[in-house]
């Protein structure tokens, strides 16, 4: 069994890679549940303001980034902005969903993944990150970058590397096989863009694997535990690196429930290529010039062309990078729900 | 509606009330006006506020208060009209333009009107100052958001927060 395989999209036969991570408690984190409750004086101008008054004005900073610095510009604003209600009350304007878009990682080849040997004739590239729209909205920056350019890769593991899933600031990476490896090793790594950490998962016997080919990957992170004390426990025992791998088999097909079609603007000829499904967006490719990629809002059926894509890009392994806002400042502000 | 007046007021709006600020100016006003604020309008609902009694509000200096009336007479009309759906594109481009004319104004002005605004409860205003505050910090850093807004000097444990955090999270600082 050739380990090619295992990247071979089979539509007929379904099954799901799942990689569990427990990302390590952040630094921040820590700092928070050292803080006592006392509550700083916020001055302006020599009075006082009031809670729901600088929750108006929170509510109101445009942009997440803008929020994100708010949350440090002192204790009492901390805690104003990793309350769960506020986060779920404000609207956040990326979009209309709680998530938005930020862009697609893509890797650079010609010709598509599913033979090992086009992983080796391609460029020494790390993948692209490409962002969703253009004119500089997404927090990752306006311009396209490489992945290696987010985290700290001395060993260029990053180089050739196929993007295989994205979530919640995290991007799992299958590492090109080196020259001289087995072809059924199946090495990953995750990339925390936010915090700029490259983790190894242990390698893979992708042998295992081959019999029923790898429909998916998907990234599952500690914050997805509710329950605090759930979380606790996963995290004590799986502190130290990535450990839990599982695989869930399901034979039948993947459906899609389509509440109702999109028109894809029929003069543009575009297919679409991957879901962001959060943001409720679809990456679409110009069958007729692979220069021209679109990002589709299902919403209003509106297409944004996508600056920064090259017909260099192999589409397949296209991966949208979503982030949702309040998700994240919960995780990063130390808040439990 | 028997409103003899002539403008924009629909509502009656013959009926004036007087405001008294901290130092003691009397502002007269219309009813409709006044009654933007949610703190003033059940005062006023209660016939409160007429002939020489007047309302005092004593967290208002006059400045600040004359600041808050211009506003509410100015918005005064399209309130009556239930939020106005029936107001032109023009009335509202112009409620806009005055809006933002409004705003830029002078900082300790500002903070004196979001006090006020949040104290009267009048929400139009409240939302327009906290938007207006909400611009000036989009895009700085922590510690530029400190000093716009005239916070005191960082606690050397703030500072290390903020530096900390900007080492952890480069990419919001770029």
């Amino acid at each position: 069994m050739e380990s090619s395989k295992c990247f071979d999209e089979e539509r007929t036969r379904v099954s799901l890679l799942a990689i569990s991570l427990f990302a390590p408690v952040s630094r921040s984190r820590l700092v928070i549940s050292c803080w006592s409750g006392e509550m700083l004086q916020v001055k302006m101008d020599h009075e006082l303001l009031p809670d729901d008054v600088v929750t108006d004005i929170l509510e109101r900073v445009p942009d997440s980034i803008s929020l994100f610095r708010c949350s440090v510009v002192c204790k009492h604003w901390r805690r104003l902005v990793a309350d769960p209600v506020f986060l779920r009350r404000r609207r956040w304007s990326e979009s209309f969903s709680q998530s938005s878009l930020l862009g697609f990682f893509v890797q650079r080849h010609r010709t598509n993944f599913s033979a090992q040997r086009n992983i080796s004739s391609s460029p020494n590239l790390s993948p692209a990150f490409v962002p969703a729209s253009p004119g500089g909205d997404s927090v990752l920056g306006p311009g396209r970058r490489l992945l290696s350019s987010f985290v700290r890769d001395d060993a260029r593991i990053l180089d050739k590397a196929k993007p295989l899933a994205a979530r919640g600031g995290l991007v799992l990476v299958r590492v090109a096989p080196r020259s001289s490896e087995k072809n059924n090793i199946l090495r990953l790594s995750v990339c925390n863009l936010l915090t700029g950490r490259l983790e190894r998962l242990p390698t893979l016997d992708a042998s295992l694997l081959d019999e029923i080919g790898v429909r998916g990957y998907g990234l599952i992170a500690a914050s997805d535990y509710n329950d605090d004390d759930d979380a606790a426990r996963h995290h004590e025992r799986l502190a130290h690196g990535y450990s839990t791998l599982f695989q869930v088999c399901q034979d039948g097909a993947l459906a899609w429930h389509l509440t109702r079609f999109i028109q894809l603007n029929p003069g543009k000829w575009l297919s679409p290529v991957c879901v962001a499904e959060n943001s409720g967006t679809v990456l679409a490719l110009c069958r007729l010039n692979p220069e021209y990629a679109y990002v589709v809002d299902l919403q209003s059926g509106s297409a944004t062309k996508m600056q920064g894509w090259t017909s260099s890009f192999n589409y397949r392994t296209a991966v949208p990078f979503e982030i949702n806002w309040p998700m994240f400042f919960m995780s990063r502000l130390g808040v439990h729900i | 509606m028997a409103a003899p007046e002539s403008g924009d007021g629909n509502n009656g709006a013959a009926r004036m009330v007087t405001l008294i600020s901290s130092d003691n100016t009397r502002f007269e006003v219309e009813a409709a006006a006044a009654s933007l604020s949610q703190t003033l309008q059940l005062t006023i609902l209660d016939g409160g506020g007429g002939g020489g009694d007047g309302i005092p509000l004593p967290n208002v200096d006059s400045a600040t208060l004359s600041k808050v009336l211009e506003y509410c007479i100015k918005h005064a009309p399209a309130a009556a009209n239930g939020g106005a759906p029936n107001a032109t594109a023009v009335d509202r481009a112009e409620l806009e333009r005055f809006d933002n004319e409004f705003v830029n104004i002078d900082q300790s002005v500002l903070y004196s009107l979001i006090m006020a605004a949040h104290n009267l409860e009048i929400e139009g205003l409240q939302s327009l100052v906290a938007k207006k505050v909400a611009d000036m910090i989009k895009g700085k850093s922590p510690m530029e958001i400190r000093r716009t807004l005239g916070f005191p000097d960082p606690t050397p444990e703030e500072q290390a927060e903020m530096n900390a955090h900007m080492l952890e999270y480069g990419w919001a600082y770029e």
